[in-house]
């Protein structure tokens, strides 16, 4: 684990605040966090197949990614799930998702198919999390026609309990999340669904006012398809779910186009509540009402739509507190000349729209918007975000055409200034970052145990993006592994708050982000100057707090639940 | 039940003016004198050769005369009507027009162009196709019907009938553009293009290029439109609209990224004219959409001002208010909006985002409930949207911007550019004049009816006139007489009622009354009405003494009758009265006799045959019958209930499609028939064609309900159709009104006694 480099980077830093970027934006972050595209340096070699016309809808939306330790050797893995065409989607090997071990030597090494994961049919996304207590993370692919559970036998190999477990889904999955929402102690399951996909019956590619895009004829939908119900399902303790989503008020009877699944307890009464991006439809903010019931509160609480009242193509979504308020704010990422939302959070639990005052939107209009997360990518202890963009229309013309980027497109970074607003900076943290891909699911997460975290991207049509933060770690941090007990060793849904330099940091642990992936469940805290973290509260899923005081930095930090009482 | 009155008691109602007969030859020419003048003759002319000719006694001539001059009118009021924006009125006077006239032009061009302007393209097609077979050179009907396919979604053959007017009429300006409009529909840009270019050669101008360049954005062709705007610019900087279709281009094609384009266009528009509608309210939303909502106010509250009864300016002022946190502002605006929003089906992008700004502004008011309530109709209304928001949006400036809707309003457009100003203002005195004049035709023309004994027709015209003259000097008289000679009593009694109570000594109105309430069955009305006094004509003299008999004055009965037959031993009309008379009492001998007296005294006395043929008909003699009945029809072609029982009886020969035939003539007279109706309905039944047997009978239900027979007739044509729970109610109905304690009301029965 490498320390900061201290005295001199720290000049260099301030001295690179005054270097203007390549858009001309003068910036004021260092430019010597650089992230580098090292995928084939370490050893990933997948590649996404997918039809290169993308003449449907469904073979555009693939792309999870999910960073998780799966032989708890306490280096992340990387699962990269793969999907196929619909010509092909019958056939149950037509695509091959791929499971990469950390060598811990910055080198991966593809173990599909020892692991079992190889061929979870036409896969959308994943999330993990240890549903038996025993340690080792299961992993849930949603995917069209079937989801898959894999039970993590703890030896490398993972089984297929699907049907056992009663969690097949059905139709088309997308983002999905573990999070116990009724506190029995047990990790529930919710699942988005999409489109109802019927190939047959399917409109005609460019046929009709929704299969047009700018006068380009373009894949159907999702406007003018039927739309699917989500899922909610119970863990009973057994190996086994019970679908529970409309007695718990979760099932989307309005059947929109769900897509990004985010819980987290956003008015921090303890139960986790759940927000579900929906594309082309208003998004949903269930608030748990603690007796395994859900109330839609989006519309009220202004989450549902942009402050005009249009909905928006929604696909990722990102919780953190940006602003240092102790409350969380959710960004979602969206369709093209649709601008990224930014809720955030009041003192009254309500939302406001900060995307246009915290200087977010505008850079972000022409790009089609997927995996994000907040992430301190300099560890100057504010939330950063990252955004991978990349259109769904393979037939968009090669230049800027009206207001939308073509098909292939840069990654966005914003940097946090701290002052809430952002400044969007690709251009001066890497190439890597402004090579164009169709990209789409995006996880984050210490690949290399150095304290930056790093970013995993999956692209279609071709290989993935693996980007090292090379420098992150010039500034201190800390990094928080939370060990549950019970059910939940995962200690999904367990709050961290962080106090360092005179400010509080809070963040939560989650199964299930970004767009249809699943990040490093170690909180990663950027310290910036501070050499220890003064407290660290931890509010675990059951209501137990654990604190700490004059905590040393740059450190991967484990905290176990205590055994309740 | 209706007794019958003999068509003489008709003639003495209300005799207006005599229209005695001609030698034919004087008849023949002063027909083609009066063609021959036709196309130069106003229609005050008309009217006073009418007049001459009917003193002339050449009947048919005056007629002829008389309609042109109302159609003349017609035309002239139709265009008055439209210019007026009263369509509706311009409509019903061409139809007026075209029933006289079918086969003339301007009426065909005049009926086409009124339904289109009234949404009604097949209308139009049909009048115009009538003419086209007429005069199929004509480049104005050709146009016409190109307009009218357009209209009617078939650009196809616009196209085609305007590329035949432009063969007729090369370089026509108008036919041009819609030539070109239609080129565009076609997706045939290079021929829209080739018209185009011709019309600019035909009206050169910043004004064509504009109105081109207009054309070519609502079709999607940017470039082109873009290029015809900017010449028309180059040609004349201060072109009006130029600049705001260039804007209203950037804001469709390019959404949310680029508006600064059309922020531009719209500026330099309302530099040209500050009080423009459009550019204030457009700027004003691409300013807040640019979130520029300081800039954007002042734009939008003018909008607001010079349309205050739209939404579209307070929609967005509201967001403006919102964004800049005037919340009590935003309550205001929204709520205006919201009331304004007439139709939130086609408004429903507006509407649903004006309801989440109002909730998000009581939310920040601290009204919590009001908020709830808001977003509550928020979320109803986004979850009943088939659109994304961005499509709403852009389908919210495409239909706003969009100006017109049909090539008809274009052309008219078009023609207000090309057109002379100080040609289309309308003399309201010329127009009060023109319809003192209709009013004066119609009369004329009513009266002439009346005495032809065209009563329905005469009707006709005395209704068109009452309902927009009721005080017009005489009418009320006679359209009194038409009406009761048209055995419309129920219209007819208060009419002469309130007539009789301004004039209690006019005994001609008095007369008529009497008759009328006579027809109605109202004898005690009769007797107050005509009692008391002493009547010279045979008529009044026999309905008065009925009246007496069905009152049960007997003895005073016998006297006027005895009177009666003393005065008038040799009256052909009083004997068939009293066959008529003995027919009701069933005294079917002494009513065949008392018929054949009045025909050995006079061989044409109506009604005569007529009751012959039904005592026939009741004998099962439908031969002896149909030919009584053809002779009466032949007699008195306008008696229309001697023809129907005609048809009754060819129905009852089993000869179903000569049956309609006559049926079907007498319902081009008179449509509200109610008997012809049901007759019809049964013979369509009975040649297989249930269907339209229905139509008919539930028209003759309609004029006259609950008549046990047609009920019983629905049931069959009900179960014929497969449509058994409407035949069980049918026959329900029919039990319901033929059980013995509640007896058929006389009305139900037939006018000569028999039981229908």
């Amino acid at each position: 684990m490498s320390k900061s480099r201290g005295h001199y980077g720290y000049v260099f830093v301030v001295f690179a605040g005054c270097v203007f970027n390549a858009l001309g934006q003068k910036r004021s972050t260092p430019s010597a966090v650089q992230f580098t595209d090292v995928t084939s340096q370490v050893g990933i070699t997948f590649e996404h197949t997918s039809s290169s016309e993308k003449r449907y809808i469904l073979e555009s939306m693939a792309g999870g990614v999910a960073l998780f330790d799966y032989d708890n050797d306490g280096w992340l893995d990387i699962y990269l799930l793969n999907s196929c065409t619909v010509e092909t989607a019958i056939d149950p090997h037509c695509a091959r998702s791929a499971l990469y071990h950390n060598n811990h030597d910055g080198t991966f090494t593809d173990v599909t198919e020892r692991s079992g994961l190889e061929y979870p049919g036409f896969a959308m996304g994943a999330c993990t999390a240890d549903l038996d207590g025993d340690g080792s993370e299961e992993v849930y692919v949603t995917g069209f026609g079937s989801n898959h559970l894999y039970h993590n036998k703890g030896n490398g190999t993972f089984t297929d309990i699907t049907t056992k477990a009663g969690v097949a889904g059905g139709d088309w999955s997308t983002g999905c999340g573990f999070a116990d929402y009724d506190r029995d102690g047990k990790l529930d399951l919710f699942v988005a669904r999409y489109v109802y996909f019927d190939q047959q019956n399917s409109p005609k590619f460019g046929e009709g006012k929704t299969c047009q895009y700018r006068g380009i004829a373009v894949q159907c939908g999702p406007r003018g398809l039927p739309g699917s119900s989500d899922l909610l399902y119970h863990n009973n303790g057994d190996s086994t779910f019970t679908e529970v989503s409309k007695q718990a008020g979760v099932s989307d009877e309005q059947h929109l186009f769900g897509l990004g699944v985010a819980w987290f307890d956003y008015d921090q009464d303890g139960w986790p509540d759940l927000y579900v991006a929906n594309d082309t439809g208003p998004n949903y903010l269930y608030h748990n009402l603690g007796n395994g019931k859900f109330e839609e509160v989006g519309f009220p609480l202004g989450v549902a739509l942009s402050s005009e009242g249009n909905e928006r193509g929604s696909m990722g979504i990102a919780i953190g507190d940006y602003d240092a308020s102790g409350r969380f704010s959710i960004f979602v990422t969206n369709f093209a000349e649709e601008y990224d939302e930014l809720y955030k959070m009041a003192a009254d639990g309500s939302f406001t729209e900060a995307s246009y005052t915290s200087k977010s939107a505008q850079s972000s209009l022409p790009f089609v918007k997927w995996g994000t997360a907040f992430f301190d990518f300099d560890n100057d202890g504010w939330p950063d975000l990252f955004v991978a963009c990349g259109h769904v229309y393979p037939q968009m013309p090669a230049q800027v055409s009206g207001g939308s980027q073509p098909y292939l497109q840069r990654k966005l970074l914003y940097h946090n200034n701290g002052d809430g607003t952002f400044e969007e900076v690709a251009a001066v943290h890497g190439a890597a970052l402004l090579v164009p891909r169709s990209s789409r699911g995006a996880a984050f997460g210490d690949l290399f145990n150095n304290g930056n975290v790093d970013v995993v991207v999956n692209n279609l049509d071709g290989n993935a993006t693996i980007l090292r933060n090379d420098g992150g770690n010039q500034q201190h941090w800390l990094a928080i592994h939370l060990v549950g007990s019970g059910f939940n060793r995962s200690a999904i849904g367990a709050l961290v708050r962080l106090r360092a330099n005179g400010r509080s940091q809070m963040q939560v642990v989650q199964s299930g982000d970004s767009y249809l992936s699943q990040s490093d469940k170690r909180l990663h805290f950027g310290l910036g100057s501070a050499v220890t973290a003064e407290q660290i509260q931890v509010t675990w899923p059951d209501g137990q707090t654990t604190a700490l005081n004059s905590v040393r930095a740059d450190q991967f930090l484990e905290i176990k639940e205590p055994e309740p009482k | 039940m209706k007794a019958r009155l003999t068509d003489k008691v008709k003639r003495f109602s209300g005799k207006a003016m005599p229209y005695p007969r001609m030698p034919i030859r004087v008849l023949i020419a002063a027909i083609l004198l009066t063609t021959l003048l036709h196309a130069e003759v106003g229609p005050q002319a008309h009217l006073l050769t009418a007049r001459k000719m009917a003193a002339a006694h050449q009947t048919e001539a005056a007629e002829k005369e008389l309609k042109l001059a109302l159609v003349s009118v017609d035309l002239t009021l139709a265009e008055i009507a439209i210019a007026e924006n009263r369509a509706q009125d311009g409509r019903v006077l061409y139809q007026e027009a075209a029933a006289i006239r079918g086969n003339s032009k301007l009426v065909a061009l005049g009926l086409a162009r009124v339904n289109l302007l009234l949404n009604d393209p097949a209308a139009a097609i049909v009048a115009l196709q009538k003419a086209i077979a007429i005069y199929p050179r004509d480049m104005e009907l050709h146009r016409s019907m190109g307009e009218a396919c357009a209209a009617s979604g078939n650009a196809g053959r616009a196209l085609g009938e305007f590329e035949q007017a432009l063969r007729l009429k090369p370089k026509d300006p108008q036919t041009l553009y819609l030539a070109g409009t239609a080129a565009l529909t076609l997706h045939n840009l290079s021929k829209a293009q080739a018209m185009y270019y011709a019309l600019l050669a035909s009206v050169p101008g910043a004004a064509t290029h504009v109105l081109i360049g207009r054309l070519y954005r609502d079709f999607g062709h940017d470039p082109e439109a873009t290029s015809q705007l900017r010449r028309a610019l180059s040609i004349n900087p201060h072109a009006r609209r130029a600049h705001y279709y260039l804007g209203t281009i950037a804001v469709i094609r390019e959404g949310a990224v680029r508006l600064e384009d059309a922020e531009s266009e719209f500026r330099q528009e309302l530099a040209l004219a500050p009080d423009d509608y459009s550019s204030n309210l457009y700027l004003g939303v691409v300013l807040t959409q640019e979130r520029r909502y300081v800039e954007a106010e002042p734009f939008l509250v003018k909008a607001v001002a010079l349309e205050p009864t739209s939404p579209d300016g307070l929609v967005f002022l509201a967001r403006v208010y919102f964004e800049q946190k005037r919340y009590a502002q935003v309550v205001d605006a929204a709520e205006r909006a919201i009331a304004l929003t007439t139709n939130p089906a086609s408004s429903h992008f507006q509407i649903a985002n004006t309801h989440y700004t109002l909730a998000q502004a009581w939310r920040s008011l601290g009204e919590k409930a009001k908020a709830e309530g808001e977003f509550s109709i928020a979320r109803q209304l986004k979850e009943q949207a088939t659109k994304t928001s961005r499509d709403e949006m852009q389908d919210y400036f495409r239909n706003s911007i969009k100006e017109a809707q049909s090539t008809t309003e274009v052309r008219l457009q078009f023609l207000a550019q090309t057109a002379d100003p100080a040609g289309a203002a309308i003399d309201r005195k010329e127009r009060e004049r023109l319809e003192d004049l209709l009013a004066e035709i119609r009369f004329e023309l009513g009266n002439f009816y009346v005495h032809e004994q065209r009563n329905d027709e005469a009707v006709s015209e005395f209704s068109a006139l009452f309902h927009s003259r009721p005080d017009f000097p005489g009418l009320k008289k006679t359209y009194g007489a038409a009406l009761v000679g048209a055995n419309r009593t129920g219209e007819a009694i208060p009419i002469l009622k309130s007539l009789l109570n301004n004039l209690p000594e006019d005994m001609d109105v008095r007369r008529m009354l009497g008759h009328a309430y006579f027809q109605a069955e109202d004898y005690a009305n009769v007797i107050s009405v005509l009692g008391e006094r002493d009547w010279r004509d045979i008529p009044t003299q026999y309905v008065l003494a009925t009246a007496l008999a069905r009152t049960g004055q007997d003895d005073a009965a016998k006297d006027a009758f005895a009177k009666l037959l003393w005065k008038n031993p040799r009256s052909a009309e009083l004997q068939a009265l009293l066959g008529q008379a003995a027919a009701q009492q069933k005294d079917y001998a002494a009513a065949i006799f008392y018929y054949k007296e009045a025909l050995a005294l006079d061989s044409t006395v109506p009604e005569a045959h007529l009751g012959i043929g039904l005592i026939a008909m009741r004998n099962g003699d439908l031969k002896g019958a149909e030919k009584e009945l053809q002779t009466e029809v032949r007699a008195h072609p306008g008696d229309l209930r001697a023809k129907y029982y005609l048809a009754y009886v060819v129905g009852l020969s089993q000869r179903h499609a000569d049956a309609e035939k006559l049926l079907r003539e007498i319902l081009a007279k008179r449509a509200d028939f109610p008997d012809a109706h049901a007759a019809l309905g049964k013979e369509l039944f009975a040649e297989d064609k249930p269907a339209q047997a229905l139509q008919e009978l539930l028209i003759a239900d309609k004029l006259a309900p609950s008549q046990p027979r047609l009920l019983y007739q629905l049931g069959l044509v009900y179960r014929k159709l497969g449509r058994m729970e409407d035949a069980q109610q049918a026959f329900l109905r029919y039990r319901e009104l033929r059980t013995p304690a509640t007896p058929i009301a006389p009305s139900q029965q037939s006018e000569d006694g028999h039981n229908e």
